[in-house]
């Protein structure tokens, strides 16, 4: 995901978040372009003495500037510092230098405020208003206030689910614990009936993912982990020839690794130069794990290739003299995406693993040393955006790098509806954050204002509505880091990175409170809904874009 | 008292472990030599399985010792000598656990075993304390560092020049811009202190997953899963290997844009050899034969505008994946072992007497302004010197008279310039100044050094001991410095900056598994950007305070390591330990 996909997706956010405070004002049309018959029809509204603004969702270079209307730039921002005027003519990205177009803009923090008053030399008219999405949760708040701290649902989110509990965790390798695991795929379709699962590893593949394994290169993937395995798209079962074509590195070579589907075995001894093993299984138990046993420790510590490479996988075939229609329904529903049941205290977290100032894996690293021996907490990770085979071994290696653990970490793939969303934050005891900067954080404002209390950092925007009384703080230090539209990548700004230890002891004190006083639970929750009601209702910000446009004519 | 001892690295060895895992053991050994010279007769042995049990029984009158300075997993055991092992630790616990499927790497199991140990610091014996039974008797004795009076203190030096056979590299000299860090004294870089290539073909693979990749780039961008776009017009590939004679480069690359089809030059040494790249990943095989040593293959004539409607906006020319350098196997066997042979010698005889060269290389490097200055191994992850380099750049960007000098041990360079001139371009522009000195300095050189440094740094995760931070303290320089782990031994408000900081989670250096069982610390930020910034008050506003932390840091330095002390705490362990084979 490039950080062009993810500001449009934040804008897009934004817009849809304004509507209802803008449809209390006057008439609203959605844009998807601006060209000349928006700018005639512009036209047409002034002449006819009608007040006519354009509120831009984007960053403000993207804005035209040669409009009839008042326009309004409306964006987030989470730098203390925007780049300067006299710096790199270059670097066309240069906020002020587009901002001097426009005479009013509307941002999301009073944070934003403060750094772009700080650039123009306050020469601009800006107004701190947030997306009121506090209304939005009416219906949820009459259902569940007061929230209970200890859970025990069920959710059913048709999505594709990671659970720690699925797999055999040992310290060099994860196994799937069974032989028919949840799809890693987004891929929709039940069990198909095909006869042939067929897939080449010098790239991605849905139908073949390999889990423990580095990047595909154009020839195939080389093996990461000694125990790598390979998640095919459908269950193969019954009388099945595998052909796979494969090679080894360094001390595996000529050496017997062992290849197994549903619970059947066969040896290949791989070479230096990818050979194909062609090999029968009568596979009894139907299974859609291929993995590969007895592979060689690798010594790492090569200057030129620290990398554990073992075994190299350039492709596979793997023909079923019968599609599989014999199967059971029972096999089905396994292959499906499973509902998660929940009990205990359940944190959940919204991150982007393709953003670095995420922070995902210093959460899981904190949840799980904190409450290592606890069975009953649960850390939901929902991605909605970055693509799932880019983290997931990522993901797996740090459950191996932690184990063993008794407590659950889940994570969840792809983007939530409204209902499966609302799903979510009714299991949910805790919503998590540990991001070095934040523009707007869509996921605290919805969860706090169904009054699920919060662990977060409370620097940029999130200080306007994290506090002591609603939230779990965690201390941040100051970092450099380079602005967001800064390709160079130079460190002239900073972002504010959370202190793990303090991220740590959140989730002590957190899982305590939760379990053992509730009254105390109970009225951070209420506290999280009045600050977030106080933050973005349409109360308080429709007054506050009625005054922003009075003084703007 | 006989005194048998035993260190894995020796003076002839130790060239070439500097920085590998177990140097920091011979520091300490080598400090502790003169302390134990003067309790007793010191023997240092080389096989301890064979050789101390001989020792022991060959001196039947005498109380003997047997010091190993090794970690706890390489101590020798069921020997009928009185076995100590001394070890530095940092972390907040020990190894328990059989590592990488070895039992001695289970230090908790070991430390029963041996009995008796010696650490460096209070921190090491509460961690080992906590986890090992009574039965184990673990004390405290640091190694030795030398102080010098608190009432001469000489004044800091200002305006030396110093010609030192050393690689330097100074930000003044790099022509910084975000389009290119161009090497302009091309000379810095130093052919003879690169490591020599063991003619095995090596093969180089940029993409991200390998993590060591940053060290060989310069001027491109961060690696992706694929590989690395280059970032400016002539970026350099750093070979792991300096090489000369003939060889056989392989490059696979793609081009982007306007190099497509380009001619792009590739020179290695005094040769260039030119490509024309496309746009799909191909190989391209060039044959160089450099004269002298060499390690750097500079590209260059690299197209960095953008086409009219490109979609991309960085300034990315070529996409490199991987390199590969071999020997041609051309020549036939005979002839490649004579020649390979003689150039070994050859080189051979250029690692040992660098002076018989005649242009002796010399480099030099002038001291003024306030410096600030550490010691450390850029190999060591632990050190974290680039937030160091970040912080000091951060505060003193419009500061012309700061100066931060970074002493590197390491015998390979390779393993922090790609880092430090990319630090230098992200950090830029930034009117202080950063130099890495990289080499040995004579002792008169050092000296020097010291004596015009204002403060010594550290900004390390978690310190053993942390010999250069006490040496510095113990010649009268305040420190800006944590004060976790060993330093909290000697590190406080009255003689150093203390900066904050916090746990973090992380492996045991030697588990392979990196299973994250243990804690060192993180640096707070905002807290070393601001003992920077009221070091540098103080050192420009304030000689009496300034004066006053110079007479701490040495009591401190005394207090804890000073030499009668350590050789009082060791008569005295030594004492209680040490045993005789007559009486026994």
């Amino acid at each position: 995901m490039t950080l062009t996909e993810q500001s449009e997706f934040a804008s897009i956010s934004m817009l849809q978040g304004f509507l209802p405070l803008l449809e209390q004002l006057g008439t609203v049309v959605v844009l998807d372009t601006i060209d000349s018959d928006f700018k005639s029809e512009c036209q047409r509204h002034i002449d006819n003495d009608e007040r006519v603004y354009l509120f831009a969702f984007a960053p403000p270079h993207c804005i035209p500037e040669d409009l009839p209307c008042s326009v309004i730039p409306v964006f987030p921002w989470a730098h203390p510092t925007i780049v300067g005027l006299e710096s790199n003519t270059d670097s066309v990205f240069g906020l002020p230098v587009s901002l001097r177009a426009f005479s009013a803009a509307i941002t999301c923090s009073t944070f934003a405020m403060q750094a772009i008053n700080e650039a123009t030399d306050s020469m601009l008219h800006i107004a701190v208003i947030p997306a009121p999405v506090w209304d939005e949760w009416h219906e949820m708040r009459l259902k569940s206030v007061p929230v209970k701290a200890v859970k025990k649902d069920t959710i059913d989110l048709k999505k594709v689910v990671l659970d720690s509990r699925d797999y055999v965790l040992t310290g060099d390798t994860v196994y799937p614990g069974k032989s028919v695991i949840s799809p890693l795929s987004g891929a929709q379709d039940k069990y198909s009936g095909r006869t042939v699962i067929a897939a080449h590893f010098g790239t991605y593949n849905q139908d073949a993912i390999g889990v423990g394994f580095y990047e595909p290169e154009n020839w195939g993937m080389w093996s990461r982990s000694l125990s790598p395995w390979i998640k095919l798209s459908q269950t193969a079962h019954g009388k099945t020839l595998v052909k796979l074509a494969l090679s080894a590195f360094g001390p595996n070579i000529g050496r017997e690794i062992q290849v197994s589907i549903g619970g059947e075995t066969a040896t290949v001894i791989p070479e230096s130069q990818v050979r194909e093993f062609e090999f029968s299984l009568d596979i009894r138990s139907p299974g859609n794990v291929l993995s590969f046993e007895n592979l060689s420790r690798i010594n790492r510590g090569r200057a030129d290739d620290p990398r554990t490479i073992g075994l190299g996988v350039a492709s596979l075939n793997i023909r079923m003299e019968k599609a599989d229609g014999a199967l059971d329904s029972d096999y089905f529903t396994a292959a499906d995406f499973k509902p998660l049941h929940l009990q205990g205290v359940v944190y959940t977290a919204l991150v982007e693993p393709a953003d670095r100032k995420d922070g995902w894996q210093d959460i899981i690293i904190a949840f799980c040393l904190a409450l290592r021996r606890q069975p009953d907490a649960n850390l939901i990770l929902v991605v909605e955006r970055t693509d799932l085979l880019s983290y997931v071994n990522d993901l797996l290696e740090i459950w191996c790098k932690l184990t063993p653990f008794d407590c659950r970490i889940v994570a969840v793939q792809g983007a939530l509806n409204t209902a499966e969303r609302a799903a979510l934050i009714e299991a949910s005891s805790f919503v998590v954050n540990n991001a070095s900067a934040e523009g707007h954080c869509r996921s605290l404002m919805d969860f706090m204002s169904c009054g699920i209390p919060a662990i977060a950092p409370n620097h940029t925007a999130m200080h306007d509505y994290i506090s002591p009384a609603n939230a779990f703080v965690v201390e941040s230090n100051s970092e450099p880091c380079a602005w967001p539209t800064d390709l160079e990548g130079r460190y002239n700004t900073l972002c504010y990175r959370p202190n793990w230890e303090s991220l740590l002891h959140a989730f002590e004190k957190s899982f305590e409170i939760a379990n053992q006083s509730p009254d105390i639970y109970e009225a951070m929750s209420a506290a999280a809904a009045r600050a977030l009601q106080r933050h973005c209702s349409l109360d308080t910000t429709a007054p506050q874009l009625h005054n922003f446009l009075a003084e703007v004519n | 008292m006989v005194i048998i001892t035993y260190s894995e690295t020796s003076a002839e060895t130790l060239k070439e472990n500097l920085g590998e895992a177990h140097y920091s053991y011979y520091f300490i050994y080598v400090k502790y030599l003169p302390v134990l010279e003067r309790i007793g007769k010191v023997i240092a042995v080389a096989d301890p399985s064979s050789e101390v049990d001989e020792i022991f029984h060959a001196h039947p009158e005498d109380e003997c010792i047997f010091l190993s300075f090794t970690p706890p997993s390489r101590t020798e055991l069921n020997l009928e000598c009185p076995t100590v092992c001394i070890f530095a630790w940092e972390f907040s616990t020990i190894p328990s656990e059989a590592l990488n499927g070895i039992e001695e790497n289970n230090w908790l199991l070991m430390l029963e075993r041996i009995g008796s140990a010696l650490t460096l610091s209070q921190y090491a014996k509460s961690v080992v304390e906590k986890q090992v039974s009574s039965a184990v008797d673990i004390s405290v004795i640091p190694a030795a560092v030398e102080t010098i009076d608190p009432a001469q203190i000489p004044g800091r030096l200002s305006g030396h020049t110093l010609n030192i056979e050393a690689a330097i590299y100074d930000s003044k000299d790099y022509d910084i811009t975000p389009e290119n860090v161009d090497d302009v004294m091309f000379s810095t870089r130093d052919p003879m202190k690169m490591q020599a290539w063991n003619e095995k073909p090596v093969r180089q693979f940029y993409g991200e997953d390998n993590a060591d990749a940053m060290r060989f780039l310069v001027g491109f961008f961060e690696p992706e899963s694929w590989g690395v776009w280059t970032k400016t017009e002539s970026p350099w590939l750093l070979l792991p290997f300096k090489v000369r004679g003939h060889l056989i480069i392989k490059i696979e690359l793609v081009a982007y844009e306007k190099n497509i089809g380009r001619q792009i030059d590739v020179t290695l040494g005094k040769q260039t050899r030119s490509i024309f790249p496309s746009k799909a990943p191909e190989t391209y095989e060039l044959s160089f034969a450099p004269e002298d040593d060499v390690d750097v293959l500079v590209i260059s004539n690299i197209d960095v505008q953008r086409t009219e409607d490109s979609i991309e906006r960085r300034s990315i020319g070529l996409g490199i994946q991987r390199l590969e350098m071999r020997r041609p196997r051309a020549l036939s066997n005979g002839l490649s072992r004579l020649f390979f042979s003689g150039l070994s010698r050859i080189r051979g005889f250029f690692d040992k007497d660098i002076n018989l060269v005649g242009h002796a290389l010399s480099h030099q490097l002038s001291l003024e302004g306030i410096t600030y200055t550490s010691v450390f191994n850029p190999q060591d992850g632990r050190k974290n010197w680039e937030q160091m380099i970040m912080a000091f750049c951060w505060m003193f960007r419009q500061q012309e008279n700061a100066t931060l000098i970074l002493k590197m041990t390491h015998n390979n360079y390779l393993t922090f310039l790609g880092r430090l001139l990319s630090n230098y371009a992200k950090m830029s522009p930034f009117k202080c100044r950063v130099v890495a000195v990289h080499g040995f300095l004579t002792e008169e050189q050092y000296q020097i050094l010291i004596q015009s440094t204002h403060f010594v740094v550290n900004t390390s995760t978690a310190e053993g001991q942390c010999l250069p931070l006490m040496e510095f303290m113990g010649q009268g320089i305040p420190a800006v410095a944590p004060n976790h782990t060993a330093m909290a031994d000697y590190i406080n408000g009255e003689n150093a900056f203390v900066i904050d900081a916090s746990l973090y989670p992380t492996n045991w250096p030697q588990d392979e598994r990196k299973a994250i069982s243990t804690m060192a610390y993180e640096i707070n930020w905002d807290s070393l950007c601001k003992a920077f910034e009221n070091s540098y008050q103080l050192a420009t506003h304030n000689t009496s305070g300034y004066r006053e932390m110079q007479i701490n840091c040495i009591k401190a330095i005394e207090r804890c390591a000073g030499a009668s002390q350590v050789e009082e705490k060791i008569r005295q362990f030594a004492s209680t330990t040490a045993k005789s084979a007559g009486a026994l």
